[in-house]
């Protein structure tokens, strides 16, 4: 199927109109296309008011049977299809004025239990990033940790311990507005993975977003959301070679196409 | 009395914290909080279940469907980037999916080749003036209506029939006797005004 023909079935696509393998071979299209894929973004917003018009009662049993079921159900970590596992030598949590070296997978033996923070999982297997925090100038925060990151919830006690300790330490940043906020990057040879981490962002009008982009030598790009409120927020960003800093915004929800200025904190992704 | 000179306008605060949006929910459900999710269940259930019952009909399976969709908005919600569109269309988009993929997998073989050869669509035992019918009662929202009412007859049609009923764009050619090109044409143009009336994206 040629772009061409894909071009002609987006609105067939969007209203579920496609046998299965048209639908596959639009979707392989839209991992390459931007353009297709923000067009179908924006018809599947149209969609969605063609969905939402119509309530209806629901049967009481269907919200105790969800409940049920989901009580019991493992949750899929965020996609990171760019971060390879790696197994990285520890190093004990320390900020450094060092400026940050890239981090190569090496194999290492398993790590002993005194050498990283108690709440942290134990590592079944190493699975593993090496995490550096970039601060705005002020240094740098190595931050290494082993642990199996392939559930939701161990995934949310390991980034509660980086946010926490990064949050509190010189390597995160004001935002304009109120809150703070620190980008934990993680560089291996091909591409990297930045966790954005922030606390404490005010709470927004319904229908608006905290924004992430990716600035460098292309156009800002979005990145992924936050969210306000009491608490921290984060989100784990792919990054490439020519991203240089991450900015947020705020912006109406699934809308943003390029930055609306202010920006409300901007944050280099290497010293 | 100018109006700089008034008392400022009473203000009236809400007893409780004004619920929270879908967007914020699904965040918090990506993170394994169960309450936020339970919350989300009672934002979006009815519609949800509303959107699988008009594709399927049948009550038993809209509801086996719809089990499906909110376990899948849980096990996912992780993936949802919030970048291109909201939590409600992400999960109306899997809501939609499964209800048009579960009607075509239950139709028999047999009533497949038997529609194919239906030449006027009013003979298709699914009642195809029924499904105005059916979406008129239903809309509840002006504004849908005249949006949809300000598309051509086949734009309109091609929509709806896929969209409501589940039909594929091959099916809707061969139901509207429109060529196969002018179908995927007009499922996307009509989308477009429909975006462009509704405010939308």
């Amino acid at each position: 199927m040629t772009p061409a023909d894909v071009h002609t079935l987006v609105g067939a696509y969007v209203l579920d109109a496609l046998d299965s393998d048209e639908r596959s071979a639009v979707e392989d299209h839209l991992e390459a296309c931007t353009a297709c894929a923000d067009e179908v973004a924006e018809l599947r917003a149209v969609a969605a008011e063609l969905a939402a018009d119509a309530a209806e009662a629901v049967p009481a049993a269907l919200r105790s049977a969800v409940m049920a079921q989901v009580a019991v159900t493992r949750q899929l970590p965020p996609a990171l299809r760019r971060l390879e596992p790696a197994a990285v030598a520890p190093t004990a949590v320390a900020p450094t004025a060092v400026a940050p070296t890239a981090v190569a997978p090496t194999a290492v033996p398993p790590v002993e239990a005194a050498r990283r923070p108690r709440r942290w999982p134990r590592p079944l297997t190493a699975v593993a990033a090496g995490l550096v925090a970039v601060s705005a100038g002020l240094g740098a925060v190595v931050v290494d940790q082993q642990t199996r990151l392939d559930t939701a919830r161990q995934q949310s006690e390991v980034l509660d311990a980086l946010a926490a300790t990064t949050l509190d330490s010189p390597a995160s940043s004001p935002v304009a507005g109120g809150g703070r906020l620190a980008v934990i990057g993680a560089r291996d040879a091909a591409a990297g993975v930045a966790l954005v981490v922030a606390r404490d962002l005010p709470d927004l009008p319904e229908g608006m977003v905290y924004q992430l982009w990716l600035v460098g030598a292309q156009a800002p790009r979005p990145a992924g959301t936050l969210v306000g409120g009491t608490g921290s927020t984060d989100h784990l960003v792919p990054t490439s070679a020519t991203d240089t800093d991450i900015a947020l915004t705020v912006e109406p929800a699934g809308k943003a196409l390029q930055p609306t200025l202010p920006l409300l904190v901007s944050v280099p992704l290497r010293v | 009395m100018r109006a700089e000179d008034s008392p400022p306008p009473i203000r009236l605060v809400p007893a409780h914290d004004p619920p929270l949006s879908a967007d914020v929910l699904l965040q918090r459900v990506a993170r394994g909080d169960q309450q936020a999710f339970a919350a989300l269940y009672d934002l979006v259930a009815g519609r949800v279940y509303g959107l699988i019952r008009r594709v399927l009909r049948d009550p038993a399976q809209s509801e086996e469907v719809a089990q499906e969709v909110f376990v899948e908005v849980w096990r996912a919600a992780a993936r949802f980037d919030g970048t291109r569109g909201g939590a409600l269309g992400w999960i109306f988009t899997i809501a939609h999916r499964r209800a048009v993929d579960r009607v075509r997998s239950a139709q028999a073989a047999a009533e497949r080749e038997r529609r194919a050869a239906v030449l006027d669509p009013r003979d298709d035992d699914r009642g195809y003036d029924e499904v105005f019918e059916q979406v008129e009662t239903r809309l509840e929202h002006e504004r849908l209506r005249n949006c949809l009412g300000g598309l051509t007859e086949v734009q309109q049609e091609s929509i709806t029939l896929a969209y409501y009923r589940g039909y594929t764009y091959r099916e809707v050619a061969e139901l509207l006797d429109v060529p196969l090109g002018t179908v995927k044409t007009r499922m996307r143009d009509g989308l477009i005004r429909l975006r462009d009336c509704l405010g939308v994206a």
